[in-house]
């Protein structure tokens, strides 16, 4: 019976188990945190990935729908009693809508204008949120209504709403590579004039790639409004959750599918341990310019092409080396063969 | 919410207005011209105008050194820092990754961002000579005398800027390779020397920009956001890579953004930059001056 295809959905299964168990074995706070940040970027990560990825096309600008959906589950929360784990679905719609309007302008620049363009649309936002106070309250931020679990427990329940939210994520990007929507994309990424004369409707692609990757981001952005029970303009619009989702996608391998949650699975924990080491001062920042830097000039690939394309060589050094071992070299080796 | 207009309003605007157009011409000509010559958009502009201020502080509390003679140190400092990143940075990032290069500078502006917050701590840091604080009054308005000062330094810095590039033979090297790579090649200019010389020139214009933002707002390294924001959408209006445009772009936006502080409120102001820059970069990609390229913007 050949187990050959049985490995790899093998695995996957076995880590999704173990996941599920996870905090039942491990009633430990600090160590359900950690998993719960993990999986919230790990799906950051690979909903950046659809549009950055996938697409080619690299946007700076995720933390505006972070903040839009965590805002907009905040509000809902506090003024009409919506219990954020069920607004978040619901309300990241709402932000996938706009993302669908904001994707359709902004998608009509290329390269760096479009980074440029992304960078604006956090500042705008972020200012509109903070001058806005009718409707953000402004710098005072907003309080959210606390969770109704008691706390030895508080943590368990977000720790399976960013399990799913990781699940669900991967499974949309897994679908999306194997379908003509996904190889549409990479025809976007890799020459989109000539894409387009191919016959693929990469105006329609790349807009709905943004609105997917938008939906998943301003999914967690909710739930992230509900751990953290607080949000306020400076904190939730930061630019550097974006970078963080970039830093991580890069790492593991930008247009992987498994690379961004890799990225994510390496950087948060040591992202929490640079935080908790040197948040006081600013130095953290440094850390992460250095780190980011370093990455995008060395290993611009990230860990899952490059070690695939260095196991490739390996292999075909191996294979060189066994047909001329095989073969008796001529005359050398005693005369008669 | 909107204040109503009057005339005087407007005229006080208009003058504030032009005063931070100068300035703002100033610092977003270096980083046109580091678009223009290597199409590299440096993210890292912002952070370095406010390393370079930092700077201007330190000559100024240790040294007494006055902001507007202390360019004289600051300028070949940073014309140094803009050889070291192009060297050890900017010329690794190939072609396959022309977007990567905006990622490259933006790591340089966070990191410069932590550094200096690491040094310098988290207070609002400010220099002040004896002009500050004191205006000239032109009948019913007022033109602070800082402002004026800094916009004639930043004027001065431009045309200065202007006769390298149009009167010495550098300056014909630089428009040469702007213009066209491999035609300067052909006509035997050293394409490598006069871009990594060409990009340390825009970086040094932040040795006067930052001098200038040292006493014109008080100095905090987080502030690196807000000043590339408005620099990218002044190049972007005027036309990436084009110095005249940078210069009409500085002014369109420096009144645009004066008019809204004074019409609806200061703390506003600034989305008049993003603004800009969304429409032109939907409606006119390439600006007022620059030229359309095949490959799009």
């Amino acid at each position: 019976m050949r187990l050959r295809p049985y490995v790899y959905p093998g695995w996957v299964s076995a880590a999704l188990i173990a996941a599920l168990a996870f905090p039942l074995l491990v009633p430990v706070q600090y160590y359900q945190h950690l998993a719960i940040l993990t999986f919230l970027y790990a799906s950051l990560a690979v909903a950046w990935n659809v549009i950055g990825g996938y697409a080619g096309y690299i946007s700076l600008g995720h933390s505006a729908f972070f903040g839009l959906g965590a805002y907009a589950v905040a509000l809902a929360a506090i003024d009409w009693g919506w219990n954020p784990f069920w607004a978040s679905p619901l309300l990241g719609l709402v932000v996938a809508l706009m993302g669908l309007a904001i994707g359709a302008v902004v998608l009509r620049t290329r390269s760096h204008a479009f980074v440029v363009a992304t960078i604006a649309l956090v500042f705008i936002v972020q200012l509109v949120a903070i001058n806005w106070r009718g409707l953000t309250r402004g710098m005072s931020g907003l309080q959210l209504p606390l969770p109704p679990y008691s706390p030895a427990t508080i943590k368990v329940p977000f720790y399976y709403a960013t399990l799913a939210l990781l699940v669900a994520s991967v499974a949309i990007s897994w679908y999306i590579k194997g379908s003509k929507f996904g190889l549409g994309l990479v025809a976007i990424r890799e020459d989109e004039d000539k894409a387009e004369a191919v016959g693929v409707s990469t105006t329609l692609y790349k807009v709905l790639a943004f609105a997917i990757s938008v939906y998943l981001v301003a999914v967690g952005g909710g739930i992230y409004a509900y751990y953290q029970t607080f949000i306020d303009p400076a904190l939730i619009f930061n630019i550097l959750i974006g970078v963080q989702m970039i830093l991580m996608t890069i790492l593991g391998g930008k247009g992987t599918l498994w690379g961004p949650v890799l990225g994510a699975f390496i950087m948060q924990p040591f992202s929490d341990f640079i935080l908790f080491r040197f948040g006081s001062s600013q130095i953290h920042l440094a850390i992460f310019g250095l780190f980011l830097l370093a990455l995008v000039l060395f290993l611009p690939h990230g860990i899952l092409p490059t070690s695939a394309e260095l196991l490739a060589r390996l292999g075909r050094w191996r294979a060189v080396r066994r047909t001329s071992a095989a073969r008796p070299v001529a005359g050398e080796l005693g005369g008669e063969g | 919410m909107i204040v109503h207009l009057t005339p005087q309003l407007l005229v006080q605007a208009l003058i504030l207005g032009f005063l931070a157009g100068g300035v703002y011409a100033l610092m977003s000509a270096g980083l046109t011209l580091l678009f223009g010559i290597m199409q590299v958009i440096n993210i890292a502009q912002g952070a370095l105008l406010v390393a370079a201020a930092y700077i201007t502080y330190v000559l100024w509390t240790r040294a007494q050194l006055d902001p507007l003679l202390s360019v004289v140190i600051t300028v070949p400092v940073m014309f140094g820092l803009g050889l070291l990143i192009h060297r050890g940075i900017l010329s690794r990032v190939t072609e396959e990754f022309s977007a990567f290069s905006v990622l490259v500078t933006f790591a340089l502006a966070i990191a410069l961002e932590g550094f200096l917050g690491y040094v310098f701590g988290g207070n609002f840091r400010s220099v002040r000579p004896a002009y500050i604080g004191r205006s000239i009054e032109l009948g019913a308005y007022y033109v602070p005398i800082v402002r004026l000062l800094a916009c004639g330094f930043a004027v001065i810095t431009l045309v200065v800027l202007y006769l390298i590039m149009t009167r010495t033979k550098l300056g014909r090297a630089i428009r040469a390779t702007i213009q066209d790579r491999r035609a300067a090649q052909l006509v035997g200019v050293d394409v490598e020397r006069v871009t990594a010389v060409t990009f340390a020139i825009g970086i040094a214009t932040t040795g006067v920009g930052g001098a200038l933002l040292s006493i014109l707002t008080s100095i905090y390294p987080a502030t690196h956001y807000l000043w590339i924001s408005r620099l990218l959408s002044i190049i972007v209006l005027g036309g990436m890579g084009s110095l005249p445009g940078a210069v009409v772009g500085a002014l369109i936006l420096g009144n645009a953004e004066s008019v809204a502080a004074v019409t609806i409120s200061l703390s506003w102001s600034p989305i008049v930059f993003y603004l800009f820059l969304f429409v032109i970069l939907l409606v006119r990609p390439q600006g007022l001056f620059g030229t359309v390229t095949r490959r799009g913007i």
